[in-house]
């Protein structure tokens, strides 16, 4: 299922397609404005009444009912945060109102990853690496077997167990990512190179643990425990949500995986056209592109990560055009159909590679 | 042996204290929610309210404010720091706070008093809708800008105030203190404008100047006078050697009035100059050379207009943090205090607001200045 990358484009076309998605995002920067900042301002405003209300509503609860509406707000307010609003801040989406609040360099989210940790390993590495095998290390969280180029090993078998403890302890999997375990096994990195980033560690995931598992529940008094469980809850939705959007993302049936030499000397409309077929989005309302931060929209995140999120529905619908025009697949479906090739892709390659001919290349699929 | 109970109770108030002072989530919501109430309650930021608004030429304006109470008060010719959005876009400007220490203590009450500049964006939003009710987020005083104390000497250092246009902000508010504390001090004001009609704050400077015996107010119109000479300032002031000076207006006029004063014989020390306003937009071409500084290092290099930002720092022997090189992951954003960039992803000059940059995909254009890389 991996198209080469010069196989169906010309130089040239490549070229032209580089260039119409750079004016495409000029276009939308010389746009940028107040109502770009009135978005993220009114997401922020939600966010913090619904997480105000849900840990009100978790520690004064007289019953289940309103305590699992509340562990349901603060869910929300968590998935929001991460999401809409930190993910994107992050990405320098919002550098440009040169509010502190609102700074890439500066914004602290709430999840155990540390901020400058994931700017390092996400926002960098992620993002200029898309789906190159070996260099990208999202793909497949050094966890799961997503494609034949990785070696099949008996262990694969049970990649659906990896996956759904990947999903649980997901902001600890992101949080830890730096950590390369795979390097520290096969040596390539020692335990000693990474102390820095263990004690930035440890200090961001104290303050986040003690949080909402020590100084929120000691201020219910003897309400603790519903307290401590409903924080749990709150985080365990949140990481099911966000695990499952990312997957949505990148490893999709059809999502095409790169190998390094292909991407040497790439140029600008290569990058672009890489990012494309890296990713993939799904379809929704406006609440579900809100609530996955519109990763919904990964193709444009990825080809666009800097420009404000809210952005891509309308850049969306010229991607596809161009898309049209230069015979590129668009990689989208509902929401569910997409998780169901996640869910699918998953299992395929838990078992070894089938002796057959490949499937023929997912162009127009 | 201690109360156990005691000890928990005090490790507990310990962590509490510890996760209260880490200015993290707790304060940012309680600061919302008392935002949400009242804008002025906030306890993370300083802000103030408009409550009146006075015309003082047709393109120079008092904004009275009314900072929130945590406010610490200021010395005469201090300034404060205004932040107003701009379509979204957060833009910062120092100003002088015109009005009295005491009318402060007395009422809470501070003014600025702005000058409508051509093209200037920030003074044009404040003219244009900035509103009475309105609130603005507003820094701590700061400046050194002030009136130097005597030390217990007999007769006092004998200020003479030099300003130019809106450069009496600083000194209307030095005047108004001079009246307050020693109103039978000697001093002298020689203040110049195009013209009659742009005379900022004629009747206030009348009333104060006549109602004290030992000031006086020379006013000059360049209109029909041309620029300051020696000959004029000797003539203005006769004891200039004798007097602690004070100037604020525009960079030219400070550069002549300095180079005038020390012609007859005033001494370095005895000048003190308050430089601001907006300095003028530069637009060069690329491949400009110039020197880029690096502030938080101390280090520099000559820019020949055709390396990135991010490639002089590394030959600079700076080890700045980056990442794609390409402009696509913000690892490499550093903060400009000065100067322009060309973005090389985009073909355009930053504007010169814009303090937060991309290092590896900026080319410095002409002399540039950043904070921390």
């Amino acid at each position: 299922m991996k198209t080469n990358i010069l196989d169906t484009l010309t130089h040239q076309e490549l070229d032209a397609f580089g260039h119409e998605l750079d004016q495409l995002r000029q276009e939308v920067i010389n746009d940028l404005g107040q109502r770009d900042a009135d978005h993220i301002r009114n997401i922020i405003k939600k966010q913090r009444y619904s997480e105000v209300a849900g840990r009100a509503l978790i520690h004064f609860s007289l019953n289940p009912l309103s305590w699992a509406v509340g562990v349901g707000l603060l869910s929300t307010a968590k998935i929001l945060e991460n999401m809409e609003i930190g993910h994107n801040v992050m990405h320098g989406q919002y550098d440009w109102m040169n509010d502190p609040a609102l700074n890439s360099q500066t914004y602290e989210w709430d999840t155990v990853c540390d901020a400058e940790s994931w700017r390092k390993t996400h926002n960098f590495e992620h993002h200029t690496y898309t789906n190159i095998l070996g260099k990208d290390r999202d793909y497949g969280y050094a966890v799961l077997r997503l494609t034949d180029d990785e070696p099949w090993k008996p262990r694969h078998l049970f990649q659906f167990i990896n996956y759904g403890v990947l999903s649980v302890f997901f902001q600890w999997g992101v949080g830890l990512h730096e950590l390369e375990t795979e390097k520290l096994r096969s040596g390539e990195v020692t335990w000693k190179d990474k102390l820095p980033f263990i004690k930035r560690f440890a200090k961001k995931a104290a303050k986040q643990v003690s949080k909402d598992y020590i100084v929120f529940p000691l201020l219910a008094g003897p309400m603790a425990p519903k307290v401590f469980l409903g924080n749990m809850l709150a985080n365990l939705n949140r990481n099911l949500w966000t695990s499952t959007i990312i997957f949505c993302g990148h490893f999709t049936e059809d999502a095409q995986t790169f190998k390094e030499e292909e991407c040497e000397n790439e140029s600008r409309g290569m990058w672009y056209y890489r990012q494309l077929l890296g990713s993939s989005n799904f379809t929704g309302s406006k609440w579900l592109h809100i609530m996955s931060g519109h990763l919904s929209y990964q193709i444009e995140h990825h080809m666009f990560p800097d420009i404000p999120a809210h952005r891509y529905p309308e850049m969306a619908t010229k991607v596809q055009q161009l898309c049209e025009k230069y015979d590129i697949p668009y990689n989208t479906g509902s929401f569910g159909s997409q998780f169901k090739t996640v869910l699918a892709r998953i299992a395929r390659y838990s078992l070894p590679p089938k002796k057959t001919a490949p499937r023929s290349p997912a162009v127009g699929a | 042996m201690q109360n156990p109970l005691a000890n928990a109770t005090q490790y507990i108030t310990a962590l509490a204290t510890r996760f209260w002072q880490q200015n993290g989530a707790l304060q940012t919501y309680l600061d919302f929610l008392l935002s949400e109430v009242d804008p002025m309650l906030s306890l993370q930021r300083y802000m103030a309210e408009v409550t009146r608004i006075i015309d003082e030429t047709d393109d120079t304006k008092t904004f009275v404010l009314r900072p929130s109470s945590r406010w610490q008060g200021f010395q005469a010719g201090q300034y404060i720091n205004i932040a107003t959005e701009i379509n979204g876009v957060t833009l910062r400007r120092n100003y002088s706070i015109s009005s009295s220490p005491d009318a402060f203590k007395q009422h809470q009450l501070i003014s600025i008093t702005v000058k409508k500049i051509p093209g200037g964006r920030v003074s044009t939003h404040l003219h244009n809708h900035l509103n009475i009710g309105d609130t603005l987020a507003i820094s701590p005083a700061s400046g050194s800008f002030t009136l130097v104390k005597r030390e217990n000497k007999k007769q006092s250092d004998k200020p003479l105030f030099i300003a130019a246009g809106s450069g009496i902000t600083p000194v209307m508010s030095m005047l108004l203190n001079v009246k307050e504390t020693s109103p039978a001090q000697d001093a002298a004001l020689i203040y110049y404008v195009n013209s009659p009609q742009s005379l900022i704050f004629e009747a206030q400077l009348k009333a104060l100047t006549g109602s004290l015996p030992n000031v006086s107010f020379i006013p000059h119109f360049t209109e029909s006078e041309g620029y300051i000479t020696s000959q004029q300032l000797q003539h203005d002031c006769p004891d200039l050697a004798e007097r602690t000076i004070y100037l604020c207006g525009p960079q030219p006029f400070m550069e002549s009035v300095t180079s005038h004063a020390k012609e007859l014989g005033v001494a370095d020390g005895r000048i003190h100059l308050e430089s601001f306003g907006a300095s003028s937009p530069v637009t060069r071409q690329s491949g400009t050379k110039g020197q880029v500084s690096f502030l938080n290092s101390g280090k520099s290099i000559q820019s020949q207009g055709d390396k990135t930002l991010l490639e002089l720092a590394e030959s600079a022997g700076l080890n700045p943090k980056y990442g794609c090189r390409s402009g696509i992951c913000h690892e490499c954003k550093c903060s400009k205090s000065s100067g322009q960039v060309l973005n090389t992803l985009t073909g355009e000059l930053t504007p010169d607001d814009q303090t937060q940059i991309q290092a590896c995909i900026s080319i410095p254009v002409g002399d540039i200045s950043i904070d921390s890389l």
